[in-house]
C-alpha cells in the first residue's frame, strides 16, 4: 500500500510503514474499512472498505477538489492589489 | 524471530498503555517486519543488513506505539456505570423510605449497605475483567454453575418449597448459556448438539428449584441467542444449515414451554380474571388492582374501602420485594411508578441497543444475554405490579439484596463488553514470563 501511495505520487509520498497500521486500525473502528485474518505462522490481515468507507471517500475528495481548485484559482488569478 | 525485531516491538508495547490491546496492535507489524526482510534477502541482501532496511522503513519504535496508542484505547462507559450507580442507591433510598415504621419487613440495614457495596464491587470487577477470559473458560464456568446450582438445591435454605438461592442462581443461567455457546464457537456439528442439550441440565435446575421465571427467561433468551449464534455461522457448519437446525431445536422447546402453560391454565385464567378466584389465584391480583384503584398522580392512595382499616402493607403480599412497584404507586403515586420504571425500561433498551450493534460476535451474545433477561425480567415485573399475576418476577434492583447484587452484576458484563469493543474476539493466551538468568564475570 505504503509503495503504491509512493509510486502514484511520484515519491511525493514517502511514508514509514509503521505509520499505516494505526491509521487502519483507527479507520476500522469508525466503520470505513473492514478486515479479515487468515491464521498461520504468519498472520495476515486483509482490508476492504466498506459502503461507509466508500460514503466518506467520496465526500473527503469532493471536499479535495473544491478546495484544491480554490487553491489553484487563487494562484492564477494574476497580481492583486493589498 | 530475530532479536533485534523483538527489541523493537517491545519498545512499541512500552507506549501502548493498554496491555490488553498489545497483542493484536503489535502482531501486524511483526509479520510486515519479517516479510519484509524476506523481501529484502530476495533483493541480495545480507540477512543483517535487510533486518536493519526492515526496521528503517517500518520507522521509530517509540513514535509507532505512541500512534497505536492513540487509537487503542479502553471505550470507557463511565456515564452508564454512573446512572447505574445513582439508580441502585435511589432503589436502596425507596426500600428503607416506603418500608420504615415496618420494622420486620423492612430491608436489614447492615446488610442491604453490604448488598449495595457488594454489587457495586461485582458491576466494577466484571466491568474491567477481559471478558473474553469466559470464552476461554466456557466450559469450566458451565459446569461450575451446574454444580452450584445443584449444591444449594440440596443444602440451601428452602422458603415455601422452594430453594431460595438456587431460584437466585437460576437468574444468571442465561448469561451462562451465553457464555456455554461463545465456547462453542467453530466446533461444527457437535457444538450445535452440545449446545442444545447443554441447555437441558440447566432447565432441569430451574425446574427443581422450582423457578418458572426462571425457566422462561432461560428458554426465552437462550433460544434468541441459539438463532442468533447459528445465524452468524458461529458453530461452522455453514448458516443454512445451522440455523435450520437451531430453528428445529427452538420449536421442540415449544412444545414443553406449551405444557407449562397448559399446567399453568388455572393461573393465566386468575391473571386475566382475578374476581374468578378472589381468595385463590386470584388473591394476589385482586389486592394490587384494588389499592391500584385509588392511586393518586402524586401522594399516597387510600386504602381500598373493602379492606376496611387493614394497612396496606397488611393487604398486598410481597409489598417490599417483588411487588414494590406497586407500593411506589400507592404510597408516592403514578409519578414515582412511571419514573421507576421507565428508568429501568430505559436502561435495559438502551444497553440492549448498544449489546446488538457490537462489534465482537462473542460480546454481542454475552452483553445481550445478560441485557435481555433484565430487560424481559422488568417487563414481566412492570405487567405483575398493574395487577397481572402469573408466576412472581423479581424487578431488577429493587426485589431485594440478592436481585441488586444479580442486576449489577449483569450489567457490569454488559459495560464490559462495550468498554473493549475494539479488541478482536479471540484473546491470545498471555505469553508465559520469560527470565533471564544473567552471569556476571568478575
Amino acid at each position: 500500500m505504503i509503495e503504491e501511495l509512493r509510486r502514484r505520487s511520484d515519491d511525493t509520498f514517502s511514508l514509514k510503514a509503521g505509520t499505516l497500521y494505526p491509521l487502519l486500525h483507527s479507520l476500522e473502528q469508525q466503520g470505513c474499512i473492514t478486515a479479515w485474518e487468515e491464521d498461520g505462522p504468519r498472520p495476515r490481515r486483509y482490508y476492504h472498505l466498506t459502503e461507509t468507507g466508500k460514503a466518506a471517500l467520496a465526500q473527503k475528495e469532493t471536499e479535495w477538489r473544491a478546495y484544491a481548485g480554490a487553491v489553484l484559482r487563487v494562484l492564477e488569478g494574476g497580481a492583486c492589489l493589498a | 524471530m530475530p532479536e533485534r525485531f523483538n527489541e523493537y516491538l517491545d519498545q512499541a508495547a512500552r507506549s501502548i498503555r493498554w496491555r490488553r490491546a498489545r497483542p493484536f496492535a503489535l502482531r501486524e507489524l511483526r509479520t510486515h517486519l519479517l516479510e519484509q526482510k524476506d523481501a529484502f534477502m530476495e533483493e541480495g541482501m545480507s540477512e543483517p543488513a535487510a533486518e536493519e532496511a526492515a526496521l528503517r522503513d517500518m520507522g521509530e519504535a517509540e513514535a509507532v506505539g505512541k500512534a497505536l496508542d492513540g487509537v487503542h484505547r479502553p471505550r470507557e462507559q463511565w456515564l452508564l456505570l454512573g446512572l447505574t450507580v445513582l439508580l441502585a442507591c435511589a432503589a436502596v433510598f425507596l426500600r428503607f423510605y416506603l418500608t420504615a415504621g415496618f420494622e420486620f419487613e423492612s430491608p436489614h440495614p447492615l446488610r442491604t449497605v453490604l448488598a449495595l457495596a457488594g454489587g457495586l464491587g461485582a458491576m466494577a470487577a466484571l466491568y474491567f475483567l477481559d471478558y473474553r477470559v469466559l470464552m476461554r473458560h466456557g466450559e469450566k464456568i458451565y459446569i461450575a454453575a451446574i454444580l452450584l446450582g445443584l449444591l444449594t438445591w440440596r443444602f440451601g435454605p428452602h422458603v415455601n418449597s422452594a430453594a431460595w438461592h438456587t431460584r437466585h442462581l437460576v437468574l444468571l443461567y442465561p448469561a451462562v448459556y451465553g457464555i456455554w455457546i461463545g465456547y462453542l464457537r467453530g466446533k461444527g456439528w457437535k457444538g450445535i448438539f452440545l449446545a442444545i442439550f447443554g441447555g437441558i441440565p440447566l432447565a432441569v435446575i430451574a425446574c427443581i428449584a422450582p423457578y418458572v421465571t426462571g425457566l422462561f427467561l432461560l428458554l426465552a433468551v437462550g433460544s434468541v441467542l441459539f438463532l442468533c449464534a447459528a445465524g452468524m455461522d458461529w458453530f461452522g457448519v455453514g448458516r443454512t444449515a445451522g440455523f435450520g437446525m437451531a430453528a428445529a431445536a427452538v420449536i421442540a422447546a415449544v412444545i414443553p414451554i406449551k405444557g407449562l402453560i397448559y399446567a399453568m391454565g388455572r393461573r393465566l385464567e386468575a391473571a386475566l380474571h382475578p374476581e374468578s378466584d378472589p381468595l385463590g389465584y386470584g388473591y394476589q391480583a385482586m389486592s394490587v388492582r384494588n389499592m391500584l384503584s385509588g392511586a393518586q398522580w402524586q401522594g399516597e392512595a387510600p386504602v381500598a374501602s373493602v379492606y376496611g382499616d387493614y394497612p396496606y402493607e397488611y393487604i398486598v403480599p410481597e409489598w417490599n420485594a417483588d411487588f414494590f412497584l406497586t407500593t411506589i404507586a400507592c404510597k408516592l403515586g403514578w409519578l414515582f411508578f412511571f419514573l421507576a420504571v421507565g428508568a429501568l425500561l430505559a436502561l435495559f433498551a438502551f444497553l440492549l441497543v448498544r449489546a446488538c450493534r457490537g462489534r465482537n460476535a462473542f460480546g454481542r451474545l454475552l452483553a445481550v444475554s445478560a441485557v435481555l433477561s433484565l430487560l424481559l425480567q422488568t417487563v414481566g415485573a412492570v405487567i405483575q405490579n398493574l395487577g397481572f399475576v402469573v408466576v412472581t418476577v423479581p424487578i431488577p434492583l429493587f426485589s431485594g439484596n440478592l436481585v441488586m447484587i444479580l442486576t449489577l452484576a449483569q450489567i457490569g458484563l454488559a459495560l464490559s463488553v462495550f468498554r473493549q469493543q475494539d479488541l478482536p474476539e479471540t484473546q491470545e493466551k498471555p505469553a508465559r514470563r520469560r527470565w533471564k538468568l544473567v552471569l556476571v564475570a568478575e
